[in-house]
């Protein structure tokens, strides 16, 4: 069974969520498939305080990549510019992902967490506060694994030899 | 694949205060707007970042920390950079898509509803 597939089954059960641009809908150039609880965090309203502020940060990142926005990708976890807007994690092999939301600059910003199902289409399934993860982003990362395998069981990441397998409209950084 | 319902925006009304969320997430959006339309410029011009440096003056680092993020850009930076980039001028326009109603009913929009048409806040026009 493919991903795609299995990600049909999964957004009828709603068991995940196939996320709306807030000011295009469903009519996007990529597809942002996300977990129950990162639907709960980007939902409006927003609140009127500074986790308000992060979560739309959040929101904002994630409707620019719907909507086909330009990204700036690392391939290398361990040399990616504190800037990048996407980066791989370790183990490369996985073909697990950091979205980097490094916005507002006064904070430590959000990590948002998943894998491509296919080409510009991305499963976002675990996120959390930078200074939350602290040192065990490693942790973080084998969260988010657990979770892919409890959505997809066997069915590994989609897995590409170039970035442009991956997406449309990045710069590699 | 269906898509799941979500919450939308709606558009400020009478003298309701915006919260900080929301006005974070345009923000956000505005500037990712804005770094998309000049990295894109910039790509389909063919110069590099070291000739878009040497155009402004500046630094090549200078230029790619720009370039390496949407970052808050000031106005003359982005007006700047575009004509730099390839003799183009941002050119505004307003734009609207957003349910003139309480987020709470415009959850219940139905897929089958004419979607409205939408334009990108800002274009190059080329000088």
């Amino acid at each position: 069974m493919s991903i795609v597939t299995i990600l049909f089954q999964l957004v009828n059960d709603e068991r995940l969520h196939e996320l709306q641009s807030l000011f295009t809908g469903d009519e996007t150039a990529r597809t942002m498939i996300v977990s129950p609880d990162i639907l709960a965090a980007v939902s409006p309203p927003f609140p009127d305080n500074e986790e308000g502020r992060r979560l739309g940060e959040l929101r904002a990142w994630l409707d620019g990549f719907m909507e086909g926005c330009e990204l700036s990708v690392a391939e290398d976890p361990d040399r990616k510019p504190p800037d990048a807007m996407l980066a791989r994690v370790h183990p490369v092999a996985d073909e697990f992902w950091s979205i980097r939301v490094t916005e507002p600059e006064d904070t430590p910003g959000i990590r948002a967490f998943g894998a491509f199902g296919g080409k510009d289409m991305f499963i976002a399934l675990t996120w959390e506060r930078r200074e939350l993860i602290g040192d065990q982003f490693n942790e973080a990362v084998s969260e988010v694994r657990a979770n892919w395998r409890d959505y997809f069981r066997s069915e590994r990441p989609f897995s590409g030899d170039h970035l442009d397998e991956y997406l449309t409209n990045f710069h590699a950084v | 694949m269906s898509t799941s319902r979500t919450s939308t925006l709606s558009k400020p009304t009478g003298s309701d205060k915006i919260s900080v969320g929301t006005l974070g997430y345009v923000r956000a959006r505005n500037r990712q707007r804005a770094y998309d339309l000049v990295v894109r410029e910039l790509k389909n011009s063919g110069i590099t970042q070291a000739e878009l440096a040497r155009r402004l003056g500046k630094g090549q680092d200078a230029v790619s920390r720009l370039l390496s993020r949407p970052g808050n850009w000031e106005l003359d930076t982005l007006s700047d950079l575009l004509f730099a980039i390839s003799g183009s001028v941002p050119r505004f326009s307003a734009d609207d898509p957003l349910p003139a109603r309480p987020a709470s009913a415009a959850t219940l929009r139905a897929k089958s509803e004419p979607k409205k048409t939408t334009t990108r806040t800002v274009v190059p026009e080329k000088g």
